[in-house]
């Protein structure tokens, strides 16, 4: 009986003891993760140091703190209220005080999306629904339909592209007869819903475009329509939705206000927008097409493989094994309303055929403008009127900001009010354009400021500084063919406008042309005034031969699929707008192609491309493991050149070393050479705290210094909780409006990203907090982002895709940045010796570090390609022992390299408060480890006794 | 437990064992999550098994459990992590889950099985 008791309990112990060791092993593995899930520190620094980045707040205490989270929940309620767009108002906003009893419509007015998913916090426990915003404010809500959407058993599903909402069936004559008493106002509220890992559709469960107004949602306006006699429509969604119908008199709405993703606090910023507490003052950070589709990007957005991809083993599993696909952006620079302003500036100039059909999907026939466009990139109304001017321009200004323009706006209605301003240049088109496919946009947003709250008849001269580097096109014939920045001689027009249309039909104005129209169709003069030209006499290719000391030329044919298939694509040429991209869904991997990827993946056994060069140094080369000398402390504002960083990193062991790679939530103690443990979290839209407005709602509030302040706050709270880097922000583009994380990322614009990103990471930077932007970069679809092939024009990637990133590195001193999934061409981003290290590094200048994104990349490839982090991949012990086994001097350089970076980059963030001579690191263990370790040892413990146990009574058996 | 009763349920772990492992081998290749311990243990699982269908020896079946249990518990290991994405409704670690609930299922199926024809 005994013996059979330890036979069965024996293999249980086996059970529990495996699996609770594995899962130990997993929970140690992410022990960074624990422990901010549960709120406590790994390692503990008993002696600080001075303080080099000082919270404006004063000392670090609860109090402070206390002090800090009320100004960033104030701070989230202006960025809410400033970046909310005013797309239709028929004077029903702001709302009389004869406004008392809502009716909230649509399901989402009880569910509304606060981000979409990804990383960042979670909602905050003292967050403000809509419902909550309103009656706080004093409005009273029909209960009864709050009671129906909230018992609904519709749900939106990212993962189908169901929008989840309730059709005409929800409404019952209970609901329809509770109208009656709740009839000031119908507020519509209609999300979408998309994140990491999913594009919204542009074919969706109910077979129609995911951003397009769904059949249900046509239902709710119509009953809105037929019972209200005022009806609001607040759009919920980081993404466009299709809002081309607004003026139907069927299901049409009296106003319309775009509130993106609106995080914990956002909703009472609207709120105070609906009652004139606030005014209007965002511009759209997207173009708002009538029909998504009609995007050029978006002919190419989502699921292709090659077709003979089995032919050359090529395989999509998993994160390291995805080699089958491709994405290839044949829209080149168009993207967004650089092709939309375009066309429309050669269609009213009728020339390039661009009044042909082709790209024609809203229009009727013949490509139109207005029957395309619903709202262009840059358009927002306000409760009041502008008048804007150009009254001042100089081009004296220092390198980086070399033009200033003056512009003065007049608030010209009777509420007061502010309101952004854009300043757009068109660069001269030219025959050697066409004939060497230099592609130029009618115009690009260059600058941006915002004016103060204008009181009625108040005007502003606001001043804003343009970079000339913006106004330069990459010309990859320039300079024999090695190709670099070109600033052709010509006129540069530079405008202002409600947008980049307005803009655009001022520079139009400017130069005498007629025919202009608005995005609705309505003629318009332009207003010259709001227009100036400079004149560039000689064409300049040499201000941007070299950036960073390096020399800027063509790098990435790699990148672009004719190099590989000669005329596999045509890309996009606004000299003929018949190029219209068309869906490539046919391509076939060349042998050589394919042998390049099939490098990279398990087909070779190893994953690594990279071998040991024959003729490359041991590890003797190097000093390793060197006496102390020298602390992390010694090395505050030691400049990166510095000679006493190898001195400090030859104190490092290669063991140590290559334990600083692996962020499993954050980075282990060093204790030798004083660095204590650091986290990092994950953004963008907060810092491990509060769930912030988003990103893009941020970027469409066109406030430099409350994007700068968005930053700052980012540190603040960095300062108060200890961390020391944040996986934030985005600055992927908007390349298409399906796009399942535009939400967290700026716009459309990779200028106005790169402007934003300079703004917002710089901010970050000066207080302290390592800014890992993110995912850098030409992670434009969520859609096989594990390894998708991405090729364009090396024009199109400078001035699209790695522009956005630019700007945090040039003009914010970021020191981080977290690279994509993606592959440049064939080669993953993180595994990319061109971008990572001639363009980042040589070009731009950066001497940060770059982190994987979460277990992507080979170790040795990552590391020689430019990767000094692996996120949530532990890849320390397999580079160790390539490092000592092959005594691989060469590996050995790139890890003492990738170790400086990551020195350099903590001791220059509020990392250094910590750090001083005295400080003492207790890298002890946290209590829940210790309470892993004794369950460990007491299943083992038991499996050994049984197995005792066992052997003792077989032999008592046998005795027997 | 009478002994027919033992032998079914010994008799069941170790085909279950064996298609388990199987089953793994040519899935988890696909999938690129191969692991040789795993295949070793199944394997050794119904080795064991086999053996005690004719063998009278007393620790065949246990030691059969005890590789299926010891299996069990690296597989939650390997897989876990996956499984993570589906709580998280992400597509951040990647892995083909449903193939991995099979796998934890088939093996602790087995276990089970095992355990019981052991007693």
């Amino acid at each position: 009986m005994k013996k059979n008791i330890w036979k069965r309990l024996t293999p249980l112990f086996a059970l529990l003891l495996t699996s609770a060791i594995g899962s130990s092993l997993l929970l140690w593995q992410y022990d960074g993760m624990v422990d901010e899930a549960l709120g406590v520190k790994h390692t503990n620094v008993t002696v600080g140091g001075e303080t080099v980045f000082a919270s404006r707040y004063g000392d670090i205490n609860s109090t402070n703190q206390t002090a800090m989270l009320a100004d960033l929940r104030a701070h989230n309620v202006q960025t809410q209220e400033e970046g909310s767009v005013l797309l239709k108002n028929n004077g029903i906003l702001p709302l009389d005080s004869s406004v008392k009893m809502i009716t909230l419509l649509g399901r989402a007015s009880v569910d509304p999306v606060y981000r979409y998913t990804s990383g960042g916090p979670g909602f905050n426990d003292d967050g403000v629904s809509l419902r909550d915003a309103l009656e706080n404010a004093g409005f009273t809500i029909n209960e009864t339909v709050a009671s129906a959407y909230g018992t609904s058993k519709k749900t939106r599903d990212k993962f189908s592209g169901d929008i989840g909402e309730e059709g005409e069936a929800f409404f019952t004559d209970a609901i329809v007869k509770s109208f009656t008493e709740y009839n000031d106002l119908a507020i519509v509220l209609f999300s979408r819903y998309g994140g990491e890992g999913t594009d919204l559709m542009r074919k969706d469960v109910d077979g129609v475009s995911q951003l397009s107004l769904h059949e249900s949602e046509k239902a709710v306006l119509r009953m809105a329509r037929a019972h209200f006699s005022r009806v609001l429509l607040l759009v919920n969604s980081g993404n466009p939705i299709e809002l081309g119908w607004m003026d139907r008199e069927d299901y049409g709405v009296d106003a319309c206000l775009w509130i993106g993703t609106p995080g914990s606090y956002g909703f009472e910023g609207v709120v105070h927008l609906l009652t004139g507490q606030a005014n209007p003052s965002g511009a759209l950070i997207d173009t708002y097409a009538v029909d998504s589709l009609s995007a050029p990007a978006t002919q190419n957005f989502g699921d292709y493989t090659y077709s003979n991809a089995g032919e050359f083993g090529l395989t999509s599993v998993g994160v390291h094994d995805v080699t089958d696909k491709y994405l290839v952006e044949s829209e080149g620079i168009y993207v967004g309303y650089r092709y939309y302003e375009t066309r429309y500036e050669d269609l009213v100039r009728n020339r390039f055929q661009a009044n042909s059909q082709a790209g024609s999907f809203a229009s009727q026939g013949a490509w139109n403008y207005a029957e395309e466009v619903a709202f262009p990139f840059g358009y927002g109304l306000s409760y009041t009127t502008f008048s804007r001017e150009i009254t001042g321009f100089s081009d004296a200004g220092e390198s980086g900001e070399e033009f200033t323009l003056e512009v003065t706006v007049k608030n010209t209605g009777d509420i007061a009010g502010k309101t952004p301003v854009q300043i757009y240049v068109q660069v001269p088109y030219t025959e050697y354009d066409r004939e060497n496919l230099v592609e130029k946009s009618a115009v690009q947003l260059v600058g941006f400021g915002k004016t103060k709250l204008l009181a009625p008849g108040e005007e502003e001269t606001v001043t804003v500084r343009v970079d000339k580097y913006l106004l330069a096109s990459y010309d990859s014939h320039a300079h024999d063919q090695k190709g670099g920045y070109t600033l052709e001689a010509g006129s540069y027009f530079f405008a202002t406008g409600n947008g980049a249309h307005e803009a655009l039909n001022n520079i139009l104005a400017k130069q005498n042309i007629d025919g202009l129209y608005d995005h609705n169709g309505m003629p318009v003069q332009g207003e010259p005034s709001a227009a100036c030209v400079w004149t560039l006499e000689q064409t300049d290719d040499s201000t941007y031969l070299t950036m960073g000391g390096s020399i800027v030329e063509n790098r990435m044919a790699d990148a672009d699929i004719n190099t590989w298939i000669p005329g596999a694509v045509t890309y996009l040429t606004r000299q003929d707008w018949n190029t219209f991209p068309k869906e490539l869904t046919s391509l076939s991997a060349t042998a050589a192609m394919a042998e390049v990827l099939n490098l990279s993946t398990n087909g070779e056994g190893s994953y690594e491309m990279y071998t040991r060069p024959s003729d490359g140094p041991g590890i003797d080369a190097y000093t390793q493991g060197a006496d102390v000398t020298l602390l992390l402390t010694d090395m505050k504002g030691v400049p990166f050149e510095d000679e006493k960083w190898d001195a400090f990193i030859d104190q490092m062991t290669i063991l140590q070393m290559t334990t600083m790679t692996s962020d499993m939530g954050g980075l282990k103690a060093v204790k030798d050479i004083g660095f204590p443990a650091v986290s990092q979290n994950d953004g963008p839209d907060g810092a491990g705290g509060v769930q912030y407005v988003g990103q893009s709602v941020a970027a469409a509030a066109f406030n430099p210094s409350l994007m700068a302040d968005r930053g700052d706050f980012f540190a603040e709270e960095a300062l108060f909780s200890g961390r020391v880097a944040v996986w934030s922000p985005g600055a992927d583009i908007h390349r298409t409006p399906f796009g399942g994380r535009n939400f967290e990322y700026y716009s459309e614009d990779s200028y106005y990203s790169y402007l934003c990103a300079g703004l917002e990471v710089g901010a970050m930077q000066k207080k302290g907090l390592v800014s890992s932007i993110k995912h850098f970069a030409g992670n434009d679809q969520e859609m096989n982002r594990y390894g998708v092939c991405t090729f364009t024009t090396e024009q199109a990637w400078r001035q699209g895709p790695l522009r956005g990133f630019e700007g945090a590195f040039t003009k914010g001193g970021g020191l981080s940045t977290m690279t994509s999934y993606s592959r440049y061409g064939l080669v993953l981003t993180c595994e990319n010796d061109v971008v990572n290290n001639q363009i980042l590094r040589g070009e731009w200048g950066f001497k940060g570090f770059t982190i994987t994104d979460a277990g992507s990349g080979t170790p040795l490839d990552s590391l020689a390609g430019g990767t000094d982090e692996f996120c949530m991949n532990d890849n320390a012990k397999a580079i160790y022992q390539w490092i000592t086994r092959n005594d691989d001097g060469t590996m050995l350089g790139h890890l003492r390299q990738a170790n400086k970076r990551i020195f350099y980059s903590y001791v220059n963030s509020n990392l250094a408060n910590r750090l001083s001579y005295d400080m003492v690191i207790d890298d002890g263990l946290s209590w829940w480890q210790y309470a892993v370790i004794a369950l460990d040892i007491l299943l083992g413990v038991l499996t050994v006794a049984g197995l005792v146990l066992y052997g003792r009574s077989l032999k008592k058996g046998k005795e027997n | 437990m009478k002994e027919y009763q033992s032998y079914d349920l010994r008799t069941a772990a170790a085909a279950l064992s064996l298609i388990t492992m199987i089953y793994y081998f040519i899935q988890s290749h696909t999938d690129s999550c191969y692991q040789p311990v795993i295949v070793v243990l199944l394997l050794l699982a119904a080795l064991c098994e086999n053996l005690s269908l004719f063998n009278r020896a007393d620790f065949l079946p246990m030691a059969a459990a005890m590789c299926l249990g010891v299996c069990f518990g690296l597989m939650l290991y390997y897989v876990l992590p996956s499984f993570s994405d589906l709580w998280n409704q992400v597509n951040f670690i990647g892995g083909n889950t449903t193939a991995y609930f099979i796998y934890l299922g088939a093996i602790l199926v087995s276990f089970l099985f095992a355990e019981a024809g052991a007693a």
